[in-house]
């Protein structure tokens, strides 16, 4: 199984990439937001895959690694989601704002010289 | 000072071209020659008390590198130059025949150029005659602070009796007035610069320095490195990230896992060939079919959220669903700004370069990606780490209160960073909704969008007459989701509430809540238009972000009344009628602030950026001419009579 997940986050990271290198704006935010899926599941995935562990504890336990998820990865990736959900609207009205300034969705506000 | 005075009123410092200025300035004479005595070591002023330790020191000091011999023979010979400068500067300047051909007439300054001079000059005298009464409180004073209790002995006297350093201080004097009688006729030769090393210029070095660091070097550095076009930055960056990655499992090794593989699970395998293939779909798509991938995009957002669910991360998967589709209606609204672009049928293939340009990037692509997939198989492949997590386990109700382990982490244990989290958050949106207060649209954009106008247009029979109304609305033409949507919107507050309450011990939490209000909210515009929805509800989003970011902040705060540090979360169990036991503690406050923050951040966000399309309405039909330079229309919101 986690043969498949990495390779799964390989996937979402390798079109991310190829995306944010291409010229057009919105092919700069889409590969960003598959970018951050992949970066998450990476971090997630840290704290091992565990199938059918409890996320939620006993009420009065203290709970142990042996029954329950690891709760670090999964903290860290909350925020990192949050946090991924701002840039991007920042990212997408930046981009709107560079294309009614400069006319064009080249990222680098212009066209590139022929 | 001496010589700017000179300088000021001769206009010239050069002391080949300086004489007799005794005569028209007498007063700044006796002064320059006090100070030039005292920089020589003259009894009775400061310099000789400060040469006499000097040679003193060298006399006793250690030697370095067997150096014992010569190191007072160096201090006698810096003395009796010093005496040669001095000397010069005065003989030179002051004394001899009248001044020829001066810039201009020298005569005395005014007085309150000379006062800061006549200040030194008695310090200079008073400290040279009486050093242990004048100077000598203040030395003890700063010595005693840099060497503590180690100060060693030390005397502040004008005279010590005939010794050795009285006897070189002597020396010095004398050698330096022979060595000024010895070297006037090289002085009158009027060559500039010392011997030797005439060519060493310390103000050309200085130049030539600064010219290299700042100028040539800093060129080269961003010729090399910097851009100031984006897409050779983000290439950049990515290359970069690789490399060092790449260095580090060059450095390290890269060695198989301690851990077994775990089953291969045919359905959540087949669930991931469809998010690669969804992947794969959007980086090819995003191009020419924006539309097409974004709902991609949504599909790989889901298979992410499963993927959440499947490994036991159920509060993951919730916030991952709704940041989902708040993400998606955000991306939707802006799809409509963006210029329409077609792949015209009998385009001949790319451009040499073009062609070579994605080549490269392809293999970066692949190189990255494959580069991650490594590492994440790596790092799965051993046992995690587990410190942390055993102790935010063991800790999570004995001191946090709650059983939802995440959400005791964002809320208490690292509640300061989710703190930082969502004034991040809050400056987002702020920031969105400045830069679309003045946003101006691309003269192309600004017509309505091809879709509305077929719309509205008489065209077929079964779409030219509206449900109701006139048309202009979705709502005249999406009657059934229109209902479906209204009644939804108060379940969708009450599962919202929900969420919030349950945070603290079960999957939900204010993030998710705020998301959930937000989405309920962005409906009832999607399906009732605009207007419609700002004419039932008053949102002040501007309003929810300052109360969320306050109650937050608040609830950090009030632990410093209770003595303890901020942030510091106190926590109880409170039965509710009919809602029954449910957590009461601080966190639970804590998370209203983020709940309210997200909810009024998402609907600044996507409520500025929906308004636009309202301007761009408004705004085409009375100057369809000249829509570019049409004047600023604020958004207007809900809020902001």
């Amino acid at each position: 199984m986690e043969f498949i997940v990495s390779v799964g986050i390989g996937v979402l990271a390798g079109s991310g990439v190829w995306l944010l290198l291409r010229p057009r704006t919105f092919q700069v935010i889409i590969g960003l937001s598959l970018l951050s899926y992949a970066v998450n599941l990476f971090i997630f995935s840290t704290g091992g895959l565990r199938t059918g562990a409890a996320a939620i504890l006993e009420p009065g336990e203290a709970g142990t690694l042996a029954n329950y998820t690891d709760p670090l990865p999964q903290a860290l990736v909350l925020t990192a989601i949050v946090i991924g959900f701002a840039t991007t609207a920042l990212l997408l009205v930046v981009l709107l704002a560079a294309r009614g300034l400069t006319g064009t969705d080249h990222v680098d506000g212009r066209e590139r010289d022929r | 000072m001496a010589a700017g005075i000179i300088d000021h009123e001769t206009g010239t410092r050069d002391i080949r071209r300086l004489s007799g200025l005794n005569r028209s300035m007498p007063f700044t004479a006796r002064l320059a020659l006090v100070a030039a005595a005292a920089m020589a070591g003259v009894p009775l002023l400061n310099g000789f008390l400060s040469k006499e330790m000097f040679f003193a020191e060298a006399l006793s000091a250690e030697a370095p590198l067997g150096l014992l011999n010569l190191l007072p023979f160096a201090a006698l010979l810096g003395s009796a130059f010093s005496v040669t400068y001095a000397l010069r500067f005065i003989h030179g300047a002051f004394a001899g025949p009248d001044p020829v051909d001066l810039p201009r007439q020298p005569h005395e300054p005014v007085a309150w150029m000379r006062l800061p001079v006549e200040i030194l000059v008695l310090l200079c005298i008073m400290v040279g005659v009486l050093p242990a009464a004048t100077v000598g409180p203040f030395l003890a004073i700063a010595i005693r602070s840099v060497l503590g209790d180690d100060v060693p002995y030390y005397s502040l006297t004008v005279w010590h009796g005939f010794n050795l350093p009285l006897l070189m201080s002597v020396v010095a004097l004398a050698g330096g007035v022979a060595l000024y009688v010895l070297l006037q006729r090289r002085l009158r030769s009027e060559v500039e610069g010392p011997p030797l090393i005439r060519r060493l210029e310390g103000r050309r070095i200085f130049e030539r320095t600064m010219v290299f660091l700042s100028w040539r070097l800093a060129r080269r550095l961003e010729g090399l490195a910097g851009t100031r076009r984006l897409q050779p930055q983000l290439r950049l960056i990515v290359a970069i990230a690789f490399l060092a990655g790449g260095a580090a499992v060059w450095l390290r090794g890269f060695g198989p896992g301690n851990l077994p593989p775990s089953p291969v699970d045919p359905v959540l395998a087949l669930i991931w060939a469809v998010g690669a293939a969804c992947a794969i779909g959007a980086a090819w798509q995003a191009k020419f079919h924006r539309l097409a991938a974004l709902i991609l995009v949504g599909g790989v957002g889901l298979v992410v959220c499963i993927t959440f669910v499947w490994f036991s991360a159920p509060d993951l998967a919730l916030t991952q669903l709704t940041v989902e589709v708040v993400t998606t209606v955000l991306l939707l609204l802006g799809l409509r700004w963006l210029p329409q672009r077609f792949r015209t049928p009998g385009e001949r293939g790319p451009e040499v370069l073009t062609r070579t340009r994605r080549i490269r990037d392809l293999a970066i692509a692949v190189a990255a990606g494959g580069g991650l997939a490594a590492l994440s198989y790596a790092v799965m492949m051993r046992t995690p780490p587990d410190l942390l997590a055993r102790d935010f386990l063991a800790r999570a109700y004995s001191e946090g209160g709650g059983t939802n382990v995440v959400n005791v982490i964002l809320v208490d244990f690292r509640g300061f960073d989710t703190l930082g989290e969502i004034f991040v958050v809050a400056a987002v949106a702020l920031t969105t909704y400045a830069l679309l207060r003045r946003f101006r649209p691309a003269p192309d954009s600004v017509e309505v969008p091809e879709q509305q106008r077929d719309q509205s247009a008489a065209g077929d029979a079964d779409t030219a007459v509206p449900v109701h109304g006139d048309g202009r609305r979705g709502t005249d033409w999406l009657l059934l989701p229109f209902t479906l949507a209204r009644l939804l919107f108060p379940v969708m507050l009450i599962v919202a509430v929900f969420l919030l309450l349950r945070g603290h011990d079960r999957p939900g939490g204010g993030f998710s809540a705020g998301m959930v209000v937000a989405i309920a909210i962005i409906l009832q515009y999607m399906i009732g238009g605009t207007d419609w929805a700002e004419d039932r509800l008053r949102l002040r989003p501007q309003i929810w972000v300052g109360t969320g970011l306050l109650v937050a902040t608040g609830t950090g705060l009030a632990a410093w009344l209770f003595g303890r540090p901020f942030m510091t979360s106190y926590f109880a169990y409170a039965e509710l009628p009919l809602i029954g036991k449910v957590p009461t503690a601080s966190a639970l406050v804590f998370d209203i602030g983020v709940f309210a923050l997200v909810v009024g951040a998402t609907l600044l966000m996507l409520v500025a950026l929906a308004h636009q399309s309202v301007r761009g309405h408004r705004a085409t039909p009375r100057r369809p001419a000249a829509p570019a330079i049409r004047e600023r229309a604020p958004v207007a919101m809900a809020g902001d009579d």
